[in-house]
């Protein structure tokens, strides 16, 4: 507006008084005249605006880029104390106990299916056991406080029996529910397992509720049974304990390393503070009493540092690591020689196919094995950690493990990958959807029922989150799982889901929230077509579908690419629905399950801050991580909305 | 109409079966969204009603909208009869019956009473910030439109303001959290612990520690957020006065401000009102923000009473019930029945008034079309 | 123009609010109570009703999103009583310490963390070696603790909540949770999602034990039951801070709060355990 100068600046002109403002002050070179002034407030505001907005991103900033360096001496404590080591030893132990597991769960499955009446005895009494913990509790406690012999006895028959009737009361289908879920194949309670459970329970009841060690006794000998696979399973078993000693050798030596590095940076920051607080109450002539427990509290810290030869130690633990590639190489062929004795084909179909992922377990575990060999032999406790290896470790980190009594870390993968696959799956609802409904409105709706179906879409836009999470919680989620549960959907992969809180109901809630944001920009781009395309195409004789397809679309595509990056933009920075029904469980989806990948629990960047900001205390580590978390949201939001600007932008020229 | 009837369209059965199935599939999915917000809206509605009304006259539950939330005391005589009365009416009922048998007695939080507190809450985060934000934000985008000229850093400008305004409400939470709560300049006679610096003036200082959780630092966080929007929006309005008003104007002879008061504005007018109710809308329904900076889930006194007892720096500076965050407390209660209607009545309350915004500024909005088209 | 200059002094009024004479906090009849989910969800709200109604001129407010808020808060200056469901850290205290002042502790009342999962599941007990094992991820299997073929729901609080750490201290050996847990917000919606989910566990605070569709287990072959606080494992007090001696309303409300016979009586009420019960249980254990 360069016009503008012109008027303003020529107030001497005296033949139109009637527009022209009054001659006002002349200060320090400023003018004063109403025009100078309201140009210099809404200037003012205008810069206050700009001011603040830019203040958002310098604290951002300022907060955030605080943890790379604190991260990095946290990190550089894990080195020098060997605790880094130590994690790749568990790392290795962690898919060996994997194994363990599932061969664990193979025996089970067998056992059960082989000793199926014994086993049901344990499961009976377990249910005896609960009954006569609920209704007996006061009879057990009056049984107890007798003394008297005859009359003991007296009262122990009478327990007994009492016990005995009510447990022969419960329903037997009740009783075979129970069992049916750990014994699918069971048909009917044996009775002599029955009465066996209630000698038991009564046994329980008599002896203040001790459990009797016949119960130990039937597992122990069921087991024995078992035979060779028990062997095998034992062999297997046995031969980690080599690997697992080294661990908690590991562990325990070089947690207490870190533990005492920790303490002296504390006990020094602790120090400093102490100082501080001392002479600020002497200052504020604090009682005398207050003052000498400071000087108490800060004489105990000095005395508190801990000595510490970090050489020393860490020659121990490179000491303990040298038996490593042997205790490993050991472990791995006592487990295939113990997975080699195990019988090759069962008649129980759950144990085969456990015993088949056994199998498959066992086999990357080997590699896990291998990488983490070299790994091993390669790690060296002096070498520095770069900042690249820091924001490596943030930025690349697969984990979140934040409140731990150890050691807090900090991984965005999880919370990266959660926020990224919620935000895919609700598009993959939502575009569809909205440009089907812009197509629609703008090409081949009547024009009254556009103008009622337009505003009811954006009006959608307005249903706050919290209530749209609200109604996830409360009724979306169950519907979905028991949805999912019914045979006639069974036929959708990744049916059915087993979590009611997962990435496909936020996903849902959130494809609803974009929606409307998608449909109202892709519907502007619509509208931006020029009538001359159109009219061309239908006057070469292509149908109504046929020009919005082939050529209305593809004309207004830029505008539509926008419209779903800034939904998608819309849906990542969403808090209070993801926070409600993701499930928040911080690590990264198997995407091994394939489209099985949507009932799974994740957990996102705006709920981690939403969820942890109240433990932070200010400044610290965990603080600045989470601005970290809230930079990089920021980072995303600001390259999606720029790129719609530039590819707008570059459509319109 | 019949396809055989019509000669010149008999041979294109297949491709006006087609065009039928792709309008159709369209339509269904406009009408696919139509049909899930009803069912939300029905839902909710269906749920949080008979809170709204009672059996017996006015048949309006005005309590529900008068007063603070309540205690629900639950028990059953002897005979094994239910019986459930808000706290503050069974106190009455037990002077009155001091003999009533009352067995296995327990209380419910917040399900009794009304959301009046929650709502006053909010009512004032959206009035002071939406004070904030119109007076920065018109004056802001008037300055932009109207004084600055084209240049490239003003151009940059806008773009960073635009590119603000798509960043997610929980990164401003977490600003409003870290500036407003803990690091704000206030003047006080005493100065805290907690100050990161602080000088004297007079007899006072000002000193920088924060505002803690309270209603101006929820207000101050939420302006920020809307501000982007809000100038983006009324820029947006402005510029869409066309040139020729104000060339008029400037011909005349009028200044700079006349043009912009006589030529402009009135004719943005409609579409800043647009913006600030479209803004209002935002911000009333965000949870986030004020969770971290305004809010406490119980509160003994109505917000104004700390105005009338301790004067306005502490009526700025206490917390405030805020009605979504009253709803997300509510979501937490342990799963009674007889919690049930509190939550789904204030859900649908809260429901309502976001909604009647947006009606409101979609309304406005499709006017201002009308009305101004030039 | 008028009214334009009108919204102007409103705005720089409002700028200028700041500096209006100011009070300083605690000086007033009100208190500030923030803190833990556990004890701010239920208790105080009922605590702070009845003590109300007998001291009219005192106002409470009350925020509950967890127990590490109790102490940001208390550092801040911004809660006069924090709650908090587990003890204070040493860098929490050392923050108090650093401006000479001291954190005094209060207990609130005692508490039970009880272990629950869904009612179809046939699990009845649990020894805390198994627990263990689940929470940190290394049993994934029910049948691995003698339930059916299925795998584990673990629900556990998130970290700001004190319960969580409680829990890690008590029936995990301070071992750190694993990474298959879904943090939920609060009490409630773990009871929701493990009353919802046949393989779920989770564990809530005493007053949550009871509810459809899921039960609590015995841990160690004890059961969460208030005669049975003395051998339970996972039984802990919860606290009230205050930073020095409180003074004036905060600690006529905390005296009350923790002795009297009516507010043990609404703490028995609310399903937690007052003091003296828990007391007199342990005392009867030691004989």
């Amino acid at each position: 507006m360069q016009v503008a100068a012109v008027p303003a600046n020529k107030p001497k002109n005296k033949s139109a008084p009637t527009f022209k403002g009054k001659r006002g002050l002349r200060l320090m070179g400023l003018n004063f005249t109403t025009d100078g002034v309201v140009k210099g407030f809404f200037g003012g505001n205008a810069y206050l605006a700009i001011l603040a907005l830019l203040f958002i991103c310098v604290f951002l900033l300022k907060s955030g880029l605080g943890f790379i360096p604190g991260y990095r001496v946290e990190l550089g404590e894990a080195r020098i104390s060997g605790v880094e080591l130590t994690n790749k030893v568990r790392y290795e132990l962690t898919g060996y106990k994997a194994l363990l597991a599932r061969v664990n769960q193979a025996f089970i499955a067998e056992k059960r299916n082989r000793f199926g009446d014994e086993e049901s005895t344990i499961y009976l009494y377990e249910e005896f056991e609960a009954l006569v913990d609920d209704e007996f509790e006061d009879a057990m406690e009056t049984y107890l406080s007798i003394n008297d012999s005859p009359e003991k006895e007296a009262a122990c028959a009478r327990l007994c029996k009492d016990i005995a009737d009510a447990c022969n009361n419960i329903p037997e289908k009740k009783l075979l529910q129970a069992l049916t879920r750990r014994l699918p194949e069971l048909r009917k309670v044996s009775t002599n397992a029955k009465d066996q459970a209630i000698a038991l329970a009564q046994d329980y009841a008599l002896n203040d509720a001790e459990t009797p060690h016949a119960v130990a006794e039937i597992s122990a000998q069921i087991s024995k049974e078992m035979g060779n696979f028990n062997t095998a399973v034992q062999a297997i078993k046995s031969a980690g304990k080599p690997l697992i000693q080294l661990e908690s050798e590991l562990t325990k030596h070089t947690a207490e390393s870190d533990r005492i590095l920790k303490l002296n940076r504390q006990t020094s920051g602790s120090i400093t503070a102490l100082e501080q607080g001392l002479k600020k109450a002497k200052q504020r002539d604090e009682p005398p009493v207050i003052i000498a427990a400071i000087e108490k509290r800060l004489k105990k810290s000095r005395g508190s540092f801990i000595e510490i030869d970090t050489e020393a130690r860490i020659k121990a633990v490179y000491q303990a690591i040298e038996n490593h590639d042997l205790i490993v190489d050991t472990l791995l062929i006592k487990i295939s020689k113990a997975f080699n004795s195990l019988p090759a084909e069962l008649e129980n179909e759950l144990t085969n196919v456990t015993i088949e992922q056994a199998h498959k377990l066992n086999s990357e575990f080997a590699i896990i094995v291998a990488k983490q060999k070299e790994n091993i032999s390669a790690w060296r406790h002096d070498k520095s950690i770069t900042t690249g290896n820091t924001l490596a470790a943030f930025f690349f980190g697969s984990e979140w493990q934040t409140g731990s009594p150890w050691q807090d870390i900090y991984g965005l993968m999880p919370l990266f990958t959660g926020s990224l696959l919620v935000a895919s799956v609700s598009l993959l609802f939502a575009v569809p959807l909205a440009i089907g409904a812009a197509l629609y409105v703008n090409q081949f709706a009547h024009k009254r029922e556009a103008a009622l179906v337009k505003p009811g879409i954006e009006f959608i836009q307005a249903i706050p989150s919290v209530v749209l999470g609200l109604f996830g919680v409360l009724v979306l989620a169950g519907f979905l799982k028991d949805w999912s549960h019914s045979p006639l959907l069974s036929w959708i992969p990744g049916f059915p889901i087993t979590e009611r809180l997962n990435v496909l109901l936020a996903a849902l809630l959130l494809a609803f929230m974009a929606a409307p944001t998608i449909f109202t920009l892709a519907e502007d781009a619509l509208n931006n077509v020029p009538k001359a395309f159109t009219e061309a195409s239908l006057a070469m004789g292509a149908t109504k579908l046929q020009t919005a397809i082939n050529v209305i679309l593809p004309a207004s595509m830029p505008g539509i690419i926008a419209a779903i990056m800034l939904g998608f933009g819309r849906v990542v920075g969403e808090t209070m629905v993801v926070l409600m029904v993701a499930g928040n469980k911080a690590k990264i989806p198997e995407f091994s399950e394939g489209i099985g990948i949507v009932g799974q629990p994740v957990h996102t960047m705006t709920s981690i801050i939403a969820q942890e900001y109240g433990e932070v205390t200010e400044g610290s580590l965990h603080w600045q991580a989470l601005f970290m978390v809230g930079l990089v949201l920021f980072t995303i939001s600001l390259v999606i909305n720029s790129t719609c600007q530039r590819v707008l932008n570059s459509k319109n020229r | 109409m019949n396809a055989s009837e019509n000669p010149f369209e008999s041979k294109r059965n297949w491709t006006k079966l087609r065009e039928k199935l792709g309008v159709g599939s369209f339509g269904i999915a406009t009408y696919f969204i139509l049909f899930c917000a009803a069912l939300i809206f029905g839902q909710i509605a269906y749920k949080g009603l008979p809170t709204f009304f009672k059996s017996e006259a006015p048949y309006v539950n005005t309590e529900f909208f008068t007063s603070n939330p309540e205690i629900l005391r639950v028990w059953h005589d002897a005979e094994g009869n239910k019986f459930s009365m808000p706290d503050k009416k069974f106190d009455v009922w037990r002077r009155d019956n001091p003999d009533a048998v009352i067995l296995d007695p327990h209380a419910l939080n917040y399900s009794a009473g009304g959301i009046a507190g929650p709502l006053i809450g909010t009512a004032l985060l959206v009035l002071f910030c939406m004070i904030i934000a119109l007076s920065i934000g018109i004056s802001a985008a008037i300055y932009l439109s109207e004084y600055c000229g084209k240049g490239r850093i003003m151009s940059m400008i806008r773009l960073s303001i635009l590119n603000l305004a798509g960043v997610p409400s929980i990164v401003f939470a977490l600003f409003g959290w870290g500036i407003f709560c803990h690091a704000a300049p206030a003047i006080v006679d005493h100065v805290d612990e907690r100050s990161l610096f602080a000088f004297s003036i007079g007899s006072n200082y000002l000193s920088f520690q924060g505002w803690g959780t309270s209603l101006l630092a929820g207000s101050c966080t939420l302006a920020i957020m809307v501000l982007p929007v809000i100038i983006t929006a009324c820029e947006e309005s402005l510029r869409a006065v066309p040139k020729g008003f104000r060339e008029a104007s400037f011909a005349l002879g009028s200044s700079q401000w006349q043009t912009i008061r006589k030529a402009v504005l009135p004719y943005a007018l409609p579409g800043i009102l647009t913006a600030t109710v479209l803004g209002i809308t935002r911000v009333a329904g965000e949870t986030a923000p004020i969770m971290l900076t305004a809010t406490s889930t119980d509160k003994t006194d109505m917000p104004m009473q700390a105005l009338q007892n301790e004067g306005v720096w502490a009526f700025f500076t206490q917390s405030v019930q805020a009605l979504p965050f009253h709803i997300y407390t509510l979501a937490k209660l342990p799963d009674d029945p007889l919690s049930k209607p509190m939550q789904n009545g204030a859900t649908f309350a809260f429901l309502l008034l976001v909604m009647g915004f947006a009606f409101v500024s979609i309304l406005l909005r499709n006017r201002v079309r009308k009305k101004l088209k030039w | 123009m008028k009214r334009i200059t009108a919204t102007t002094a409103i705005v720089i009024a409002f700028a200028l609010n700041i500096s209006a004479t100011t009070t300083t906090r605690a000086a007033d009849s009100k208190i500030d109570i923030k803190g833990s989910d556990t004890l701010g969800a239920k208790l105080v709200p009922q605590l702070k009703n009845a003590y109300v109604k007998d001291n009219p001129s005192v106002k409470i407010d009350i925020l509950a999103q967890g127990s590490s808020h109790a102490f940001s808060n208390l550092d801040a200056g911004t809660a006069d009583i924090g709650m908090s469901s587990r003890k204070v850290k040493q860098q929490e205290l050392d923050k108090f310490e650093a401006k000479g002042k001291a954190l005094v502790e209060h207990v609130a009342a005692w508490d039970m963390i009880a272990v629950i999962v869904n009612e179809m599941n046939p699990v009845r007990k649990l020894s805390l070696k198994q627990i263990e094992g689940i929470f940190t991820g290394t049993i994934t299997n029910w049948a691995e603790v003698g339930g059916p073929d299925a795998t584990i729901s673990v629900y556990t609080r998130n970290t700001s909540s004190g319960t969580y750490k409680s829990f890690s201290k008590l029936a995990m050996s301070k071992n750190d949770y694993g990474i298959n847990c879904q943090k939920l917000e609060g009490n409630q919606p773990i009871v929701t999602e493990v009353a919802k989910n046949a393989n779920g566990i989770g564990y809530v605070g005493y007053a949550y034990a009871e509810g459809n569709h899921f039960k609590t287990v015995k841990v160690e072959g004890v059961s969460a039951k208030v005669s049975k606080i003395a051998k339970y494992p996972l039984a802990r007090k919860l606290y009230y801070y205050t930073v020095g001696e409180p003074s004036g309303h905060a600690a006529q409300f905390l005296e009350w709060a923790t002795t009297s016979d009516s507010a043990s009586q609404i703490v028995s009420e609310i399903g937690f355990i007052p003091t003296t019960v828990a007391q007199e249980s342990m005392g009867k254990l030691t004989k």
